[in-house]
């Protein structure tokens, strides 16, 4: 089935760098981050799919934590970063988009963790609360002019993409 | 001041004058200690010479918890009748200076003042994202050469 992206179509795959120095800082500019764990700072090729983001997220996220990338212009990731995540969903959303305005992306993806996210993967449905959370953080970005891509579930399993499953 | 920043396109013969009312605004602000701002009028009496520009320019003036500016930008020029705002550029601006509060100023070139639905619609955009970080909006003013125009008088935030 073919369905609706904004991702752009590349011939090229996203080639996942080696995770080099320097750690993403806990501040950002001037900025305290509250929920920004530190960890790989990776930039590197125009993310073109879902299974770009997952590979990007396989190579830099901190095990079971929310994890953002945050894109420029042509999809490439200017930033990434893991989140803790105590929660405050209001606090994670500040962030994640304070991140992604100072670093001066313009859309970003998310990864968050979820205990069916193999189960949606194999066709399960996502559940409503999964769906709500997701439409927040992309009305939330969309209120201060980015552009959230993507919204990828995942666990030690495996991984879906609410874009490729066209609920967000 | 910790920031005086005007973004401009070198070519353009606006930004002469754009920078002419930073520094006009900067001589009569930036003094120490600096003063709180205590009304819209100071504002609006600091963003004075703004009124003459022959086009649109929009400023944002990110403040401290004690009503003090930190800086001033220059958002955007636009037309003779329209300025477009780039609302993530703006929250660049507070986020960097950790503003607890902002005022927005922009001038009518045809002198006045009163706003139009476009600025309120814009306002409530502006407000909406600043609501996000829990950034103050203190006041939005319009300032023209016959008067200028308070959202906070008004009871229009």
């Amino acid at each position: 089935m073919i369905t609706p992206t904004p991702y752009e179509e590349v011939g090229e795959r996203l080639m996942v760098p080696n995770p080099p120095d320097p750690l993403v800082p806990h501040k950002l500019g001037p900025l305290e981050l509250r929920t920004a764990v530190e960890g790989p700072l990776v930039t590197g090729r125009r993310i073109a799919s879902s299974r770009d983001v997952a590979a990007l997220m396989r190579s830099s996220a901190l095990p079971g934590l929310p994890f953002l990338a945050c894109l420029n212009a042509k999809n490439e990731p200017v930033l990434t970063s893991s989140l803790h995540h105590d929660g405050s969903t209001e606090e994670l959303l500040q962030d994640a988009i304070a991140m992604t305005l100072l670093s001066g992306a313009v859309a970003a993806v998310f990864c968050s963790p979820h205990p069916d996210a193999h189960d949606i993967e194999m066709g399960s449905e996502v559940d409503g609360e999964t769906i709500g959370d997701a439409m927040q953080m992309r009305e939330a970005f969309e209120l201060v002019g980015l552009r959230m891509l993507d919204v990828m579930l995942f666990n030690e399993d495996g991984h879906s993409s609410l874009l490729d499953l066209m609920v967000l | 001041m910790d920031q005086w920043v005007t973004v401009f396109d070198p070519k353009d013969e606006a930004p002469k004058l754009l920078r002419r009312v930073v520094v006009l605004a900067q001589r009569r602000y930036d003094k120490r200690p600096r003063p709180a701002i205590r009304s819209w009028r100071e504002l609006a009496s600091l963003m004075e010479p703004g009124a003459n520009l022959d086009r649109e320019a929009f400023w944002v003036l990110p403040m401290d918890a004690s009503n003090r500016l930190i800086g001033l930008y220059v958002a955007n020029i636009g037309t003779a009748t329209s300025a477009v705002v780039d609302i993530p550029a703006v929250l660049r601006v507070l986020l960097a200076t950790q503003a607890a509060s902002v005022t927005f100023v922009h001038n009518h070139p045809s002198g006045h003042s009163a706003p139009s639905p476009e600025d309120s619609g814009l306002l409530r955009r502006l407000k909406s994202a600043l609501d996000l970080f829990e950034i103050d909006l203190f006041d939005n003013v319009i300032v023209g050469q016959n008067g200028a125009f308070s959202y906070a008088e008004a009871r229009m935030l």
